[in-house]
């Protein structure tokens, strides 16, 4: 009886706090890789408290998958507690979704270990101001729809890793060709090629690292270009080696994934040779 | 720069007390010297009509100047000290930790990759390595990265010791302007260690663990678009040699890899692997593995191979390679027609993003060198690339569906009499490169022909080697059309009793692109190496590019016939011990 009494007189009180605060919640182009949410405005839960009385809350937030099954949850006995007073207040990822308690369902969990990403799909992210002692709501859910993909970068076509190219046709065109950025994106990627010379002495990565590019040349969604290197091969005594890669850009010309290995978005690069022509003379 | 002083005091230190040895022995002991000592002066040049137009860009430093110092010294039967430093004066970096950097601090100037500053003094098996390392100890641990640090590498009987431990980069601070700024990196230390067992031509067993941090104090200004990272990796090597050349090899491969150490350590993720990495959120654990079986003759060579890279395996040893793909092959080479013919071919495939994180793409290669000397006079080479690439549809009404093919035929046809030997060869190649809308579902073919004749005539009695060829070049797209001739001819002759060797090559290049007016481009280059004496070679390159646009650049009107002038000049100094 006692129970009913208390849901009773809590009711009008959760109202009233209701119409004292309001909060929404904006998602911006979430990543695939959640920790890059915290880097950014990805996430962000605006409160605004219209009366004057001060009052700690705990920001509760769900991650649900399209059906509503939940698949993360924040564990709120860990949680930051927050002294909202009169006023605007912004809280982002870190403050809504600190991943370090968060708690992951089994199998996002496990893919979350090995790759750091969600899988690709819909998701949805509830979030709620709750009493800091007994968690109870102190404004209504807010939850948004979004969409998650994990792209993964070009790889390389032709010339092929370990081509040797015959100089005579190189000389006039060479003809690069990748992958395109996976999946296709609503926003045209834009791919940088860069071929870089490999001097006798160096290592292959030694010159992607530390030479100027013969040709670097930005391109928007293509994935083939023509190359007229406009150089002499058969004449320069010195053997020619070349390394090229692309990096892929996005639309502020920004490395398209910041946080996988190299950080620069760079496919993994591939070496090919300028080989003396088969049609070489004996003895020459 | 703390870390690098220790190695340099060291490393005097090491070189002064080898030398007191030597001073201190009664005995004479024989010192050779082997190697190559040089310096290159490079000099570049770019004139543009309209002046300030940017219609070329500059793609080589103004001038440079690389210095070459590698010798080795062999004192007596058991004691050798290779070293290799070479450097440039002037920081050309584009990719990579020190792109855009100009000023550099010692500490940067010595990590730089640009520049190798490297001692590996040895003594029977042990070999002491100091300074920029590239070490490779497997292709899923450590390998493709310059290390500057200190380290050895110790072979008794058939056990295998290796450590290093060093810096890769410097911290570089990020610099927005001027334009396009440095994109700034953190300083990263690694430490490497293998323990293994090995019987050349018989075993190889071995552990390798790799780690490299990044320092997060180590800019001032952080890098906006480059996270501190952290990574370790244990692998093990098995390799196994077989009578009649069959063979197996494998690697399997653990990693543990921070991709933001700014985030939170993370005790529940369970992703810790103590005292190497204390997982943070940004952690992951995958693991990689690649193996190959098959069997070398001396005329048939196959062999299966399979390559699994897992969604999260990251290693900072190979900071390119692109996980999430299982790649499976099957190699063959043989000889066969009284070794009149040779081929070498590949066929497999590759399935990317297998852990299924987005669309799951499928990849189909095949590679096929075929040449057959049905005569003295003549014989034909035929290439075959095939690269099918296909991805499901997702939220897109079509698929990707990227296919390419380049098929490639040579012949080379020769015929002589008493003066002269003539070659003749024909080369063509079709490249065919289909690609789908994944909107519309429309197929665009890109097509290129190829067309090279050559002919080279060679004097039984003079030293004049000339060459003449025509190449042409058509490249259609739907809206594109994009066609190139070039007539090219080149000669070499010795001269001052073959002291001295001279090459000269002059190509002409007309090209039209749709209906604009052609565009022209003519480059002249001459080479020579002069010996000055037994060991003193000096070398000329020079090169001069002009380029003359049609009217394709215009509107506007002032780019009507724009052109530009580039010139390469290389001269350097060689000394072969």
């Amino acid at each position: 009886m006692k129970k009913y009494f208390s849901l009773l007189f809590l009711l009008p009180c959760l109202q009233n706090v209701n119409a004292q605060i309001t909060t929404s919640l904006v998602l911006n182009q979430p990543s695939a890789t959640i920790t890059e949410w915290m880097n950014n405005a990805t996430v962000t839960y605006v409160v605004n408290v219209l009366d004057t009385v001060t009052r700690p809350v705990l920001i509760k937030a769900e991650l649900k998958s399209a059906d509503g099954a939940v698949i993360a949850t924040k564990d709120l006995s860990k949680a930051q507690a927050f002294n909202l007073a009169r006023g605007v207040r912004v809280f982002f990822a870190k403050d809504v979704l600190p991943l370090e308690i968060t708690q992951f369902s089994g199998s996002y969990k496990a893919i979350l270990m090995k790759t750091g990403k969600l899988p690709a799909g819909t998701y949805q992210l509830s979030v709620q101001l709750v009493n800091f002692q007994n968690f109870a709501p102190i404004t209504a859910e807010q939850t948004k729809i979004f969409n998650l993909v994990a792209p993964q970068l070009p790889y390389l076509i032709v010339p092929v890793q370990g081509a040797t190219l015959q100089a005579r046709k190189a000389e006039t065109a060479i003809i690069f060709r990748w992958t395109p950025l996976l999946p296709k994106t609503a926003e045209m990627p834009f791919y940088r090629l860069q071929v870089f010379e490999v001097l006798s002495y160096q290592q292959p990565l030694q010159a992607l690292r530390g030479n100027q590019p013969l040709l670097d040349i930005t391109l928007k969604g293509q994935t083939q270009y023509n190359w007229r290197p406009q150089m002499s091969f058969t004449v320069d005594s010195i053997p020619k080696r070349f390394i090229w890669t692309i990096q892929t850009l996005n639309g502020n010309q920004q490395p398209f994934i910041q946080t996988a290995s190299n950080g620069e978005s760079r496919s993994e690069p591939f070496l090919f040779f300028i080989g003396k022509d088969p049609i070489v003379a004996p003895g020459r | 720069m703390q870390k690098i002083k220790p190695i340099l005091v060291f490393t005097c230190f090491f070189l002064g007390f080898t030398c007191a040895a030597q001073d201190s022995t009664k005995k004479k002991i024989p010192i050779k010297i082997g190697g190559v000592l040089g310096i290159t002066y490079e000099g570049y040049g770019l004139n543009m009509k309209p002046a300030g137009s940017g219609i070329y860009s500059p793609r080589r430093p103004w001038n440079q100047v690389r210095f070459m110092f590698a010798p080795t010294f062999t004192i007596g039967k058991n004691f050798s000290l290779p070293t290799n430093f070479n450097f440039a004066t002037k920081a050309t970096n584009f990719a990579g930790p020190y792109a855009g950097i100009k000023d550099q601090s010692i500490g940067q100037f010595i990590t730089n990759p640009s520049n190798n500053f490297a001692i590996n003094p040895t003594y029977k098996w042990a070999e002491l390595q100091l300074g920029t390392q590239y070490l490779k100890y497997s292709d899923l641990s450590t390998g493709d990265i310059g290390i500057f640090g200190a380290g050895f590498d110790l072979k008794p009987n058939t056990y295998r010791i290796k450590f290093f431990t060093g810096i890769s980069q410097q911290g570089i601070d990020y610099v927005a302007t001027p334009l396009p700024g440095v994109t700034g990196a953190y300083q990263r230390t690694h430490w490497m260690f293998q323990l293994g067992k090995e019987r050349e031509g018989k075993y190889s067993l071995a552990f390798n663990f790799s780690k490299g941090t990044d320092k997060k104090s180590s800019v001032k200004s952080p890098p906006l678009t480059v996270t501190p990272q952290e990574g370790f990796t244990a692998s093990m090597v098995a390799d196994v040699y077989f009578k009649r050349g069959w063979f197996i090899k494998s690697e399997a491969a653990q990693s543990y890899f921070t991709r933001d150490g700014l985030q939170p350590l993370s005790p529940k993720l369970n992703n810790s692997f103590k005292p190497f990495i204390d997982g943070r959120t940004s952690t992951g654990k995958d693991w990689a593995a690649n193996g190959s079986i098959g069997k070398r003759s001396k005329k048939l060579d196959l062999s299966y191979t399979t390559k699994y890279i897992g969604a999260g395996f990251q290693t900072t040893g190979y900071p390119y390679l692109q996980p999430d793909r299982w790649d499976n092959t099957i190699n063959t080479r043989f000889i066969a027609w009284k070794d009149k013919i040779n081929v070498v071919a590949s066929v497999g495939g590759r399935v990317n993003n297998v852990s299924n994180t987005s669309l799951q793409s499928n990849q189909f290669i095949a590679n096929l060198n075929w040449f057959t000397q049905f005569s003295d006079r003549f014989s034909t080479n035929i290439t075959y690339n095939n690269f099918g690439f296909t991805a499901a549809s997702g939220t897109n009404p079509y698929g990707i569906k990227n296919i390419s093919n380049d098929l490639g035929l040579t012949t080379t046809y020769t015929w002589s009499n008493t003066k002269q030997l003539n070659l003749l060869t024909f080369s063509y190649n079709l490249s065919k490169y289909d690609e789908r809308d994944v909107s519309t579902g429309v197929q665009t073919s890109n097509n290129t022909h190829t067309f090279l004749l050559s002919y080279i005539p060679t004097f039984f009695t003079k030293e004049l080697l000339p060459d003449f060829s025509v190449m042409y070049f058509h490249n259609t797209l739907p809206s594109v059309k994009n066609t190139l001739l070039t007539f090219s001819s080149s000669i070499s002759s010795p001269a001052f009793k073959k002291k001295m060797m001279l090459r000269g090559q002059v190509q002409y290049t007309l090209g039209k692109l749709n209906t604009f007016t052609s565009n022209k481009n003519m480059i002249a280059s001459a080479n020579m190496d002069y010996k000055l004496a037994k060991k003193l070679t000096w070398n000329v390159f020079l090169s001069t590019n002009y380029f003359k646009y049609g009217d394709e650049l215009a509107p506007p009107v002032s780019l009507d016939g724009a052109n530009y002038l580039e010139s390469t000049y290389r001269t350097g100094l060689q000394y072969k011990f």
